[in-house]
């Protein structure tokens, strides 16, 4: 289902290529090229996001995060920004919006978080059950346990996190840099695999045995867990 | 040796000295009027008196501002140089330990750090220039590869490198700037107050596979009790995750990687210590400089931004990095103030 999504950014190239890529996943999108404008149009709420650019002319990015949240808006904001350092992204994140992107980015990168923003706001409406279930995979949030075709699975504290995760954002692509910041809450850029490895090890514990994966590589983006 | 009065101390000694003489030269009048009537002899002392303190201020005014002209001109000299570009001039001192002395002395001190900042700038710049040209070539390369080929699949390798190639670019200038930022003490209104102990915990946690994977063992010493420092966590997690994985990359043969926090008095260390080839005792103070990567054909990953990055955290937390020789292996140490009560400077 297509969802609404107000781009505000100045960048005519960026924007045109945020705009495309949205649409061709089936959304649509908006787009305001100043802060006034931008916050003007969002102020309506009838957004299910907005993605909002740090440095804008007129009315800059934090300042209409700002106004937002002060006049209750409570849309999704995922902020984009070329200020790259872990200072910035903490700023960013503090001043209320709900994902900080840096510039450049990759567009599998954009939209994984996209897709985990609009489905948490769509999570946050209806009702859930607290059970997690994925294909025979079955999590329990509140005593931590997780069983695959009935068989319980015994995981290290930071691998339930991780499989929970993965859980909540069942088929939906999730990259290295969402699961070093939502399952770690670490905001800086580790030189090495160190996200792959533990994947693959929550891998193993997750499909050996059983015939059909549920945990899966998706080239050049991420992690998917699906049945 | 005996060392020549202050020059303002002897302004006003020879002005007192002076001004001595003329109260005896009126009084001494005075007295030649012997018992003449006193009034009249100060009435006729008074014109002299008047014209005798005039010429005196006069004099020293005269001499004061010369001086004073004198030694400002000596510093306006070296400051107009600097301004003209120059940084090498210095302000010279007379010996006299005055005001203009001092003046002149902060000046240079002033200058100094000025020229250091001024070289280092110069020298990242010329370092940032040549390193980034390696990346740059190998993306140039792929992605020019990607053009000629007409093989789908060798294309499509070919225009992952170049994605690879241009994140490793974006990740030097985002650790060349994290660098610069932290050096100017920026971020500071960031810190938390947070458990260390805890953080290399969860550290160690992270990548105790990623050694496993490599061939090595990761232990954690864990201490008792919390241990709490009022710092940025992030860039401190950044900071020993960097340790960790110098470690894991270039020591992972030795086979065990100790990492653990230790307070000692004020102080508190955290250590990642291995038993790779280390670093020999004169190069150090080479590894810790930005781009100051020790083994240049190590050219795929990194730009030896690492170590010059912890240091840089470090700095921001008032605090040091320090290499040191395991025996057999290297011992980084970071090295900061325990939880500092006292109010942050701006």
């Amino acid at each position: 289902m297509g969802r609404k999504i107000l781009i505000i950014e100045d960048d005519r190239e960026t924007a045109a290529y945020l705009t495309r890529g949205l649409a061709e996943e089936g959304h649509s999108a908006e787009l305001a090229t100043n802060g006034q404008d931008g916050l003007f149009r969002a102020t309506d709420g009838s957004f299910d996001l907005v993605i909002l650019d740090r440095m804008l002319p007129v009315l800059d990015g934090m300042a209409v995060l700002k106004a937002l949240r002060a006049a209750e808006i409570e849309t999704p904001v995922l902020v984009l920004s070329a200020l790259a350092s872990v200072g910035d992204r903490i700023e960013g994140l503090e001043t209320g919006s709900d994902d900080y992107l840096v510039k450049p980015f990759s567009f599998a990168e954009l939209l994984a978080r996209v897709n985990a923003l609009l489905r948490r706001s769509e999570a946050r409406v209806a009702a859930t059950d607290l059970r997690l279930t994925v294909g025979d995979l079955e999590i329990d949030p509140l005593s931590r346990t997780v069983k695959r075709g009935g068989k319980k699975l015994e995981l290290k504290p930071r691998e339930y996190l991780l499989l929970e995760y993965f859980a909540r954002n069942e088929g939906r692509v999730v990259t290295r840099t969402m699961l070093l910041e939502q399952v770690w809450d670490y905001h800086f850029d580790p030189g090495t695999n160190v996200i792959d490895v533990h994947v693959s090890r929550l891998r193993r514990k997750l499909d050996d045995g059983f015939d059909k994966p549920l945990l899966h590589t998706v080239r050049g983006a991420g992690y998917m867990l699906a049945d | 040796m005996a060392r020549p009065l202050p020059t303002t101390l002897r302004i006003a000694l020879l002005t007192g000295l002076l001004a001595l003489a003329s109260n005896v030269a009126v009084v001494g009048f005075i007295h030649w009027r012997t018992h003449n009537q006193l009034l009249d002899a100060l009435e006729d002392s008074l014109p002299v008196a008047i014209i005798l303190s005039v010429l005196l201020g006069l004099a020293c005014g005269g001499i004061v501002a010369q001086y004073v002209g004198r030694r400002i001109r000596s510093i306006v000299s070296v400051t107009d140089r600097i301004a003209a570009g120059d940084l090498a001039p210095r302000v010279r001192a007379t010996g006299s330990r005055d005001a203009f002395d001092r003046l002149g002395q902060q000046i240079n001190e002033m200058l100094d750090r000025i020229g250091g900042l001024m070289e280092e700038l110069r020298l990242l710049t010329d370092s940032l220039a040549h390193d980034l040209r390696s990346p740059v070539s190998r993306l140039r390369a792929a992605a020019d590869a990607a053009a000629a080929t007409s093989d789908p699949a060798e294309r499509d390798q070919q225009l992952a490198s170049v994605i690879r190639q241009a994140d490793s670019l974006m990740r030097i200038l985002t650790t060349a700037l994290e660098i610069s930022r932290s050096e100017a003490l920026t971020g500071r209104d960031q810190f938390t107050r947070f458990d260390v102990s805890e953080l290399g915990g969860e550290l160690s946690e992270m990548y105790e596979p990623v050694a496993e994977e490599a061939g090595a063992t990761l232990h954690f010493e864990r201490v008792t009790g919390p241990m709490a420092l009022f710092g940025h966590r992030q860039l401190i997690a950044q900071a020993v995750s960097n340790l960790i994985e110098n470690a894991i990359r270039y020591a992972a043969e030795g086979g065990v990687i100790r990492v653990s926090v230790v307070a000692r008095g004020k102080r508190l260390t955290i250590e990642v210590a291995d038993r790779g080839p280390g670093i020999p005792e004169e190069r150090r103070s080479e590894a810790l400089r930005r781009f100051g990567r020790l083994d240049s054909s190590r050219s795929e990953e990194g730009a030896g931004l690492g170590l010059a990055l912890v240091a840089a955290i470090a700095h921001l937390h008032d605090g040091k990095l320090v290499l040191q020789d395991n025996q057999p292996g290297l011992i980084a140490a970071l090295d900061l103030p325990l939880d500092r009560s006292a109010p942050m400077r701006a």
